[in-house]
This record gives C-alpha cells, structure tokens and sequence, in this order.
C-alpha cells in the first residue's frame, strides 16, 4: 500500500527529481497525491479533523525540506507518512502536557453520523467505539487504525513503523483486549 | 479477518462489531490546506533568497573579525599537514575549505555496488561510490570533511540505505531509520 501506485502524471521520483533540480512549484503535484491520503490516519490518532489538517500540513512542509533526504524516492509514500506518524505522535506528546480535557464533540465526531441510513443506537455506539479508541495509548490506537481502517497487512505495518511482525501482533492483541474492555456492556 | 483475532476467544465476535463501527471513509481536507503548504514553502524559498542577498549585500566583517580570520588563516595554512585529494576528496572538498581525512569501510560481500551519502554530499541519494569490493567483501572511501560533526549512511546496491556498524554512534533520522555519526577533529599540527 505504501508503494507509490501506477497512475497517471509523472511519478513521485520524477517529481522529486524535478523539484530538487529548482521546479520548487511542481511539489504541488506530491501536495495534490498525498494530502488527504493521510487525512484519515491523522484525523483518527488526534480526534479532530483541524488538528488533521495542522499535522498534514506541517508534515508537506518537512518533507520538502527535506527531500534530499528521501532515501528511496519510489517509496515516497512511506517515507511522508512516516513523517505524519512522527508529527502525530509528537503533537499528541505535547497535547498531553496540557491538563487533559473531555472528549469533545468534534473528537466523538470522528465518525461522522451524518449518515442517514444509520440509526441512533448505531451512530451511539460508533461515538462510543471511536471514543475508546482515543483513550488507548498511541501505539495501540495506531496499530489498530493501521490494521482496520487503513486495512494494512502485519507486514506492511512492520515496514513502515519499523517494528517487527511479532511485537506487532502483541501490540494488536492487547490493543483488542484494552478496546473490548473499554466497549464492556456498549458493544455485545 | 477472524483468524487474525486470535487470543481473543469468545470476544472475536464482539471485536467483529467494534470494527465493523469504524468509519473508513475518505476524509477530505480543505483546499485551503494545499494552498497553506504551498504558500510557506514559496516562502522559504523567498526567505533563503532574501537571506543570501542580504549577506551578499552587508558588509561581511569588520576590520577587527577580518584581521583575526586573516591571522587564524595563516595559523591553518601552518598547521595543516599536506593532503593527496583522492577522486572523492577532490569532490568533496571545497576551494578554500579546511578539511581532514575520513576513510570509512563497510562489509557488504554479497552487493554489487556501495556508496555513501550524508549531509556532506547534500543527502545525494547515488551518494560517493566506495572502492571495492577489496578481499571479504570490504569496500572503503577516503573522503576529505570539515571538521565537526557529520551524519551519513552507507547506500548498498543503490537502494538500501544502512547504519554505519562502525560508527561511535547512531541517531534516530527523524524519520523512522538511523543515521551514523562521524566526528571529525581539526587539522593536526605536523
């Protein structure tokens, strides 16, 4: 998945070959591609869309800056969304350092529940499972986002969060077992 | 997917339905965030033109600074011993540039080509070629660098990027890999 995907346009090396040569301007192609492709990811490790679209744009930024960096420009991909990880986690670092507050309304929003087929016991119970989910630690509630919302093998996960397939596998089973038994007596 | 729930026993079922409530669908930021990343980065790069003309354009030392580089120059022209620039070295090094040798090996017997990049090759991704491979697989560079501190990884087979084993140390890259640290002293006195 995080392999750069045959499509149309030139491909990510050879925008970044041409962006690092001084077409500073054709990076908006890499902007284009790949903003919302983590939106989703970063929307659920913070429960927020506006704090979403901070870490995106921030992490565009560093990865520009830091292009030459780049080790395999093929996997760009990988490489910007290791950067989304890392602009999380370290947002979510320092969001802890304030005094912690409730969920808000936006963060139960996560799950939007403006889905008219869905009826309220539904919509409760997805704000519900979204709010545990944002109560679990940070490894945890990546590893399970990673593996059912952006439907990641365990050994795509091991690459691009430079963990091993094993240790992966505890992290999900006792990120399940945690979110069980948060969702006690709401999910049956 | 259930058999990917192992552990969970009797819950496996209960944990099909926590996830079955997960959103997956595409989340859509606004336009504005690209038009946002766009706009700083035109600015960095107006800003790092901005800086570069001003430097050019002030006045670059007085004349108390200028003597004591003047004095300091003389002192490195003394005290530096004379180098023979290898093909990197002369790569490397710079007009004007005090600098040191480095000579830097790594084991690779089974690749076919290694190569070396760092911030003193502007994280070049084809890096400097290493010589080699010499016997058991060693492949070696002599670079000239600056003294100071110098982060870099060697490059296997043109798309591997790999830690220094040998390096004093490694430190986290910043972006989920690791980078070797090198530590280059000043010229030697002969």
């Amino acid at each position: 998945m995080y392999v750069e995907p045959m499509s149309e346009g030139p491909t990510d090396a050879d925008v970044i070959a041409r962006v690092l040569g001084g077409d500073t301007e054709l990076f908006r192609v890499l902007v284009d591609r790949y903003t919302d492709e983590f939106a989703r990811y970063a929307k659920y490790m913070t429960g927020s869309e506006d704090e979403a679209a901070d870490i995106i744009q921030e992490s565009l930024v560093r990865a520009y800056r830091s292009l030459r960096r780049c080790r395999d420009r093929a996997t760009f991909k990988g490489w910007l969304f290791r950067i989304v990880s890392n602009q999380c986690k370290t947002h979510l670092a320092t969001r802890r350092r304030r005094p912690v507050e409730p969920l808000s309304g936006e963060a139960a929003d996560v799950a939007s529940v403006d889905d008219p087929g869905a009826d309220a016991d539904a919509a409760d119970v997805r704000r519900k499972v979204h709010q545990a989910l944002q109560e679990l630690s940070t490894d945890q509630r990546e590893a399970l986002v990673l593996k059912y919302v952006e439907g990641l093998s365990l050994p795509e996960m091991a690459e691009i969060l430079s963990a091993s397939v094993s240790a992966l596998k505890m992290r999900l089973l006792r990120a399940r077992q945690e979110l069980l038994a948060k969702l006690q007596g709401v999910v049956t | 997917m259930k058999q990917e729930h192992e552990g969970l026993g009797p819950d496996a079922e209960r944990f099909e339905r926590i996830v079955g409530a997960l959103d997956r669908r595409p989340v859509r930021l606004p336009s504005t965030v690209r038009a946002a990343v766009m706009a700083r980065i035109r600015g960095e790069r107006s800003s790092a033109w901005a800086r570069a003309w001003a430097w050019l354009a002030a006045p670059q030392l007085s004349p108390l600074a200028a003597a004591v580089a003047l004095a300091a120059g003389i002192a490195v022209l003394l005290l530096s011993r004379p180098q023979t620039p290898t093909r990197a070295s002369t790569e490397m090094a710079q007009a004007g540039s005090v600098t040191s040798p480095v000579r830097l090996i790594f084991l690779a017997p089974r690749a076919t080509r290694v190569a070396v990049t760092g911030d003193f090759a502007s994280w070049d991704p084809n890096g400097i070629p290493l010589a080699g491979p010499h016997g058991d697989g060693v492949w070696s560079v002599e670079l000239q660098l600056a003294p100071g501190l110098h982060h870099y990884v060697f490059i296997v087979d043109g798309t591997e990027w790999r830690p220094d084993p040998n390096a004093a140390s490694q430190v986290d890259d910043g972006f989920g890999q690791k980078n070797s640290v090198l530590v280059v002293p000043g010229p030697r006195a002969s």
